[in-house]
């Protein structure tokens, strides 16, 4: 096997690994079995002994099973004293085990069919909205107080309530409903209706199109009512899962399309709400930066990239609640950190500041606020053991806050915590942080009374 | 060769063995795949091999199965925990199979009142601790990898950390430990062998110490399957100064000065300019540049003093020159300025890719002259060397840091790691303070211990596992064959040159002035050596004619310490009672075995008169003036407070005695930490002159108590709300020596020492207790005993200077008579279990005698030192090792 240049790299950084095992104290999958080969410096070990080509073909399906239980939360790399960069080598590892066509099989079609574009999510999510709205999820589940057993009951508690459509499909009348909104709050709230001379893409990736779309609704409604110019631009798929597969062709090629979509001058952010869109996007300008036609291009690109909360602090927000002086519900909500957000991106405060923005709400910190949820995609489907044993830890850490509602600012997080929080038997579901903002915006505008 | 013998040994059999493997934990949890191998290849040292199997096992009857059958087929095992080990300890050089503990992590019992928990080796250190958190409580040892470290792991390495200045290193808090044999017997000492069995006593039962020898013992003697571990509480408060020295010798100044300001700091670590320089760019400490040295000293306790003794500790690194002086009580900049010291080890590999870990212990007072040294080394080398550590007990982390790309520089970096560890030898240090001697400092332990102390260790390795199934090739260095038969490691014969020995007094009158004589102590005679080459001629002279040889100081216990006998020639040390050396920089002293604590304490007096800071051995008051120190190791007295605090063991640095072979024998230094070879100081504490004859013991001491105040407690006739009340300040306050005594001897009316005697007279009874420490903790504790005796129904007053000293006196005979009677009630319970139908069936509690047989057998084979003083029934035990080792 010839050295892909990456992996060759990879075990270049590996040298700086003296095995100290700072990188097992935070590693959630470690920690979920304390196997050696499922820590960060047992696959250092393997990855190492890939480069220096020691091990057998025969046993790189083994190898690439067991570099599958990485959810590539970067706690390592935070950790890691030395600077190694554990995700980054498993990333490379997984590539050069992929081979250049990438991977077959099932996840396979899965990475390059269902996982292109968010349309094509879309589709394939078309049946789970007919269970939801057939009534035949609520009656299976006994509107939700009974998960199905099993395996099946785990996926099946991971769907969030689906709404009859996606966020694009009905962009148009939520347009419109934005409109006459905005009119109601300018009217009450007293704020001048203002441009704020910013033009945003808003970047809806698959997951939030697909199943979240009240996240995509509430981000559009934020932005469009703080005078934010926003635009919704057909994009791929940021390739996150490509290259978390060892994708890495297809990857670039997502990532070309998605460069040439909003590559437009007249895009000043492009923002998104999902923290793993978000890290990747930022990626671009790195992952092109060999290729002529798109190295510049990529990097502009990259540098335009914000999360909803992180736009919303830097470029500035109304505080609702101001204008009158109803008594707010109070509301102690916990923050998990996504990984690719904290760590990947350093945002950490500005999610915090949007939901202590919202009249009523109280923080109460998780002890373990960046623990990785162990959703990390599609991670809780293909590991399920360990991913359960980690959200375990995630749920116990947020019982113990006695905070009565989660936010994240990762839809792939709420699938994850959303199943925990329903085999939890919490009722609240997990909330990105513009959601209660937009609710706040929403009671301020049907508040009667207004400023005296 | 041992290595082709293990290797030859593996390779036909280890298919089957792989197979008898599955069968006992079930196939998910053998592995043998390559990979797999690979992953248990290492630790976070520099060496690999990789293992043929890797067993997983859920309990201690797996383990004791798994270990059958390696027996059965020879294959050797090296448990292992969560591999953070620096020195190699788990990486299995030998092959053969790789017993990974990390299943067994269940925390079994965590008895709040009693404070102890048990656990299995698998556990992490930071659950315990966490666990124990909830109650108030901490597990003390604190190494560095604690939150993924195993305590398993840390018993196998006898680990330290920051707060082993103060609290101790791992021995120090083990109560109990239950372990498998390399033929899978399973053995278990204290609390877990007495679980079931009588109610749990303050004081250890006189037995060899099994255990002290496991800890530390790096896999090589057994696999510990449950731990019985002390908890402390957490101190109420703890205050941190950050000081910053243009060179380390300021710095080294510095911490002992500490000892000298009667300060007992909880941490006093050190890094140097390397590290500082490290942390400044990857941690943003943003510490100046001219700092050459930096200081962390932290003090913890109940909170009054703690801004005083900080105070202090400035002045006192301001008065060695220390560019400034700063307290840290904001919480994150405590926590900043530890993740610092945590961190910086991690750091090396931003300047080199690779280093080599050090782990040196030096004397406190030599702490600066180790620092001068390695930079000598480090500019002649060429190579960085990062350095931090533990100064306050001398034990530095010294770390050559280069590029393995380049063979010069690393071929330099190791022949500068060797250079510094022969410094610190040379300095009356140790190879390893924490890391352990694994295979990484194999090399040197010849260079630390002397041939016959290296003899002694192959003994005891042979007594566990004498076919080397457990963790061969490591801690110990190998030597061809080396079993029994070997006649290089069999005891050498005795050499008799002619010498005389000294005066035999056959006078039946001088005879009883030392306990002896009369129909139980019939000795034939007795030597009173009167020089140290008296004593060791004495003894060749004896072992050499087959006399049994009965060590004794002035006879204080010998009615105790013996059953009755016939014969044998005494040999006591009671005219070899100099003070070789005090050492008030290291807070160490060097007495001959025949000292008494009066002689002692004289000593520590005259020193302070001379100007020297004002020391003391820790539990002097707690003994008979008169009784030797010697003595007292032998018998390992316990001390006056709850759980063995302040006994015997926990003061012994270092022993030099006189063998089977009449061979003079040292180990230990004025240092510590040391956790080179096995623990022949805590084997020799207790053994009660069955093993030799101890010639000079280096003692630990500390600063004289700046503050001292004694209660006392009435409780009338109430003796069971007496108790209770000492019970309940026993564990309340930590630094407290509590005793109920009859109210009759507080009027000081004579030797009426023997309560049972007394109750039935006046049934009187009393609490003592004893206050030590800064000025304003001794007051808050005499607060904190008031609220205790009130809540008891009692009244603790203060009492006045003569009272107070009498009723020390009062408690101090009440606990020497706690003591014997325990001694003896433990000697009755053994006497009753050898009786017993059933004796000899092997059992967790009875393989431990035949264990302690063994020992003796390898140590002393003709059993010429004091058999009279065995604890159990000799013959029988004796005689069933025998039996048991020729199977």
């Amino acid at each position: 096997m010839t050295l892909p240049s990456n992996l060759a790299a990879a075990a270049a950084d590996l040298i700086a690994c003296n095995k100290c095992a700072l990188c097992q104290e935070v590693c959630p999958a470690f920690a979920a079995t304390t196997l050696e080969t499922d820590g960060a410096r047992g696959r250092n070990q393997l990855i190492r002994l890939l480069a220096a080509g020691e091990l057998e073909p025969a046993v790189h399906d083994d190898l690439r099973k067991r570099l599958a239980t990485c959810l590539l939360c970067g706690a390592c790399t935070a950790a890691c004293p030395s600077g190694v960069a554990t995700d980054q080598v498993v990333v490379a590892a997984r590539e050069a085990l992929a081979g250049p066509s990438g991977p077959t099989g099932l996840m396979g079609t899965v990475l390059h069919t269902v996982l292109r574009h968010p349309k094509a999510l879309d589709k394939v999510t078309l049946p789970l909205r007919l269970y939801e709205s057939s009534g035949l999820r609520s009656l299976l589940t006994k509107g939700g107080t009974r998960p199905l057993p099993g395996r099946i009951g785990r996926m099946e508690a991971m769907l969030p309530a689906l709404p009859s459509r996606s966020f694009r499909a009905g962009l148009a009348q939520w347009q419109a409903t934005i409109a006459e909104v905005a009119d109601r709050w300018h009217a009450k709230v007293g704020v001048r209706r203002q441009e704020r001379g910013v033009r945003v893409a808003y970047f809806c990736g698959c997951l939030t199109n697909a199943m979240f779309g009240g996240v995509a609704e509430a981000v559009y409604g934020v932005l469009s009512l703080n005078g934010y110019q926003v635009g919704v631009p057909d994009i791929a798929c940021c390739g996150a899962a490509h290259e978390a597969y060892g994708d890495r062709e297809f990857l670039l090629t997502l990532a070309r399309r998605n460069v040439d979509a909003l590559s437009a001058p007249e895009i000043d952010v492009i923002v998104t709400d999902c923290a793993t869109c978000a890290h990747t996007l930022t990626k671009y300008g790195q992952l092109l930066a060999g290729d002529p036609a798109y190295a510049d291009r990529a990097a502009q690109v990259a540098a335009k990239v914000r999360e909803a909360c992180q736009l919303l602090v830097e470029g500035g927000f109304v505080a609702p609640g101001q204008a009158h002086d109803a008594a707010s519900t109070p509301l102690s909500v916990a923050y998990h950190d996504p990984c690719h957000l904290a760590r990947g991106l350093g945002v950490r405060e500005q999610p915090r500041q949007v939901l202590q923005s919202v009249p009523g709400v109280t923080l109460r910190e998780l002890a373990e606020p960046e623990l990785c949820c162990g959703g990390a995609g599609s991670f809780a489907v293909t590991q399920p053991a360990i991913s359960e044993q980690i959200l375990a830890r995630k749920m116990d850490d947020f019982l113990a806050t006695g905070a009565a509602q989660l936010a994240t600012t990762c839809p792939a997080c709420m699938l994850q915590l959303g199943a925990g929080l329903r085999l939890g038997g919490v009722a609240e579901r997990p909330v990105h942080p513009c959601e209660l903002l937009w609710r706040a915006y929403l009671a301020d505008a049907d508040t009667a009374g207004g400023r005296p | 060769m041992s290595t082709n013998r293990t290797a030859s040994r593996t390779a036909g059999s280890i298919s089957t063995v792989a197979r008898a493997m599955r069968d006992i934990v079930g196939r998910r949890w053998v592995l043998d795949g390559s990979l797999d191998r690979s992953l248990y290849a290492y630790d976070a040292g520099t060496v690999e091999a990789a293992p043929d199997l890797i067993v997983l096992p859920a309990s201690g009857a797996e383990v004791q199965r798994i270990m059958r059958t390696a027996h059965r087929h020879q294959v050797s095992v090296v448990a292992r925990g969560a591999g953070t080990c620096l020195s190699g300890g788990p990486v299995p050089v030998q092959g053969g199979i790789v017993l990974a503990l990390n299943r067994m992590c269940r925390i079994l019992s965590l008895d709040v009142e009693r404070r102890i928990a048990v656990v299995e080796p698998g556990v992490i250190n930071a659950a315990l601790q966490s666990a124990a958190a909830r109650h108030g409580l901490g597990f003390m040892p604190d190494p560095s990898s604690l939150a993924i470290s195993t305590v398993g792991g840390n018993a196998a390495e006898n680990a330290g950390g920051p707060r082993a200045i103060k609290h101790g290193v791992f021995r120090r808090h083990q109560l109990g430990l239950e372990w498998v044999l390399a033929d899978g017997t399973l053995v278990a000492s204290g609390e877990l062998a007495r679980a079931g069995h009588a109610a749990p006593s303050r004081f250890d039962a006189p037995a060899l110490n099994l255990a002290a020898l496991l800890i530390g013992s790096e896999g090589t003697l057994g696999v510990i399957t449950r731990l019985a571990l002390a908890l402390e509480p957490l101190p109420a408060t703890s205050s941190t100064l950050l000081a910053l020295f243009d060179s380390p010798s300021g710095a080294a100044r510095a911490v002992a000065g500490l000892a000298g300001a009667g300060l007992c700091p909880s941490a006093a670590e050190i890094m140097g300019r390397l590290d500082i320089q490290l942390a400044n760019e990857h941690l943003g400490l943003g510490l100046p540049a001219a700092a050459n040295a930096l200081l962390v000293i932290e003090f913890d306790g109940p909170g009054p003093a703690l801004p005083r003794l900080v105070a202090r500790a400035a002045e006192v690194a301001r008065n060695a020159g220390a560019l400034s002086a700063e307290t840290a009580t904001d919480p994150a900049a405590r926590a900043r300025l530890w993740a610092a010291r945590r961190a910086s080890t991690g750091l090396y590999g931003r300047v080199r890719s690779a280093s080599i870990s050090g782990d040196v212990t030096v004397p406190r007072s030599r702490v600066a002259e180790l620092f001068a040294a390695v930079a000598d080394l480090e500019r002649e080398a060429g190579v960085p060397v990062g350095m931090v550590g533990h100064a306050g007990d001398g034990n530095l982390h010294p770390a050559v840091l280069f590029d393995p790309t380049d063979p010069g520089e690393t071929a330099a970096a190791h022949a500068l790691d060797r250079a510094i560890v022969a410094k610190a030898l040379d300095l009356g240090g140790s190879i390893t303070g924490e890391h352990g001697v694994g295979v990484e400092k194999l090399g040197f332990m010849r260079q630390a211990f002397s041939p016959e102390v290296l003899r002694a260790f192959w003994a005891i390795k042979i007594a566990f596992d004498p076919d080397e199934i457990l963790n061969p090739g490591k801690a110990i260095p190998a030597v061809s064959g080396s079993t029994t038969a070997d006649p290089e490691w069999s005891v050498p014969p005795v050499h008799r040159d002619g010498e005389a020995p000294a005066r035999l007094v056959t006078d039946p009158v001088e005879l009883a002035r030392f306990g002896l004589g009369g129909p139980a102590c019939a000795a034939a005679g007795l030597v009173i050596p009167e020089t140290h080459e008296q004593l060791v001629a004495a003894v060749r002279a004896l072992v050499g004619g087959g006399t049994t040889v009965i060590p004794i100081g002035r006879g204080t216990h010998a009615h105790l310490a013996f059953r009755p006998f016939e014969g044998g020639v005494a040999v006591s040390t009671a005219r070899l009672d100099r003070v070789i050396s005090i050492d008030p920089d290291d807070l160490s002293c060097v007495v001959e075995a025949g000292c008494t604590h009066q002689t002692l304490a004289r000593a520590l007096r005259q020193l302070a008169r001379e100007g020297g800071p004002h020391l003391r051995y820790a539990i002097d008051a707690w003994r008979q003036p008169d009784s030797t120190l010697g003595g007292e190791v032998a018998m390992d007295l316990p001390g006056p407070g709850w759980r063995g605090r302040g006994a015997t063991r926990e003061q012994i640095l270092g022993l030099t005695w006189i063998n089977a072979a009449a061979e003079v024998c040292r180990i230990g230094a004025r240092t510590v930490k040391d956790v080179a070879g096995y623990d022949l100081t805590r084997l020799l504490c207790g053994s009660w002159g069955t093993l030799g004859i101890i010639a000079d013991v280096t003692l630990r001491l500390e600063p004289a108590p700046e503050c001292e105040a004694v209660l006392v407690a009435h409780a009338g006739h109430d003796l069971a709300r007496a108790t209770e009340c000492a019970e309940s300040v026993r564990h309340a306050v930590e630094t407290a020596m509590v005793e109920v005594v009859a109210t009759d001897g507080l009027a000081g009316s004579g030797d009426n020492g023997d309560r049972d005697a007394v109750s039935v007279e006046t049934g009187d009874w009393s609490v003592v207790i004893g206050l030590a420490g800064a000025t304003e903790d001794v007051a808050h504790w005499q607060g904190v005993v008031s609220r205790l005796a009130d809540a008891g129904g009692l009244r603790a007053e203060l009492a006045a200077d003569g009272p107070a000293r009498q009723a020390l006196e009062a408690a101090r005979r009440a606990h020497a008579q706690a003591w014997v009677t325990a001694v003896l009630k433990n000697r009755h319970s053994h006497d009753a279990a050898d009786a017993a139908p059933d004796r000899g069936k092997p059992s967790a509690s009875s393989a431990g005698p035949f264990l302690a047989a063994k020992i003796k057998s390898q140590l002393d084979p003709n059993w010429l030192f004091a058999p009279m003083a065995w604890v159990l029934s000799d013959q029988g035990y004796r005689s069933g090792s025998v039996t048991n080792a020729s199977q």
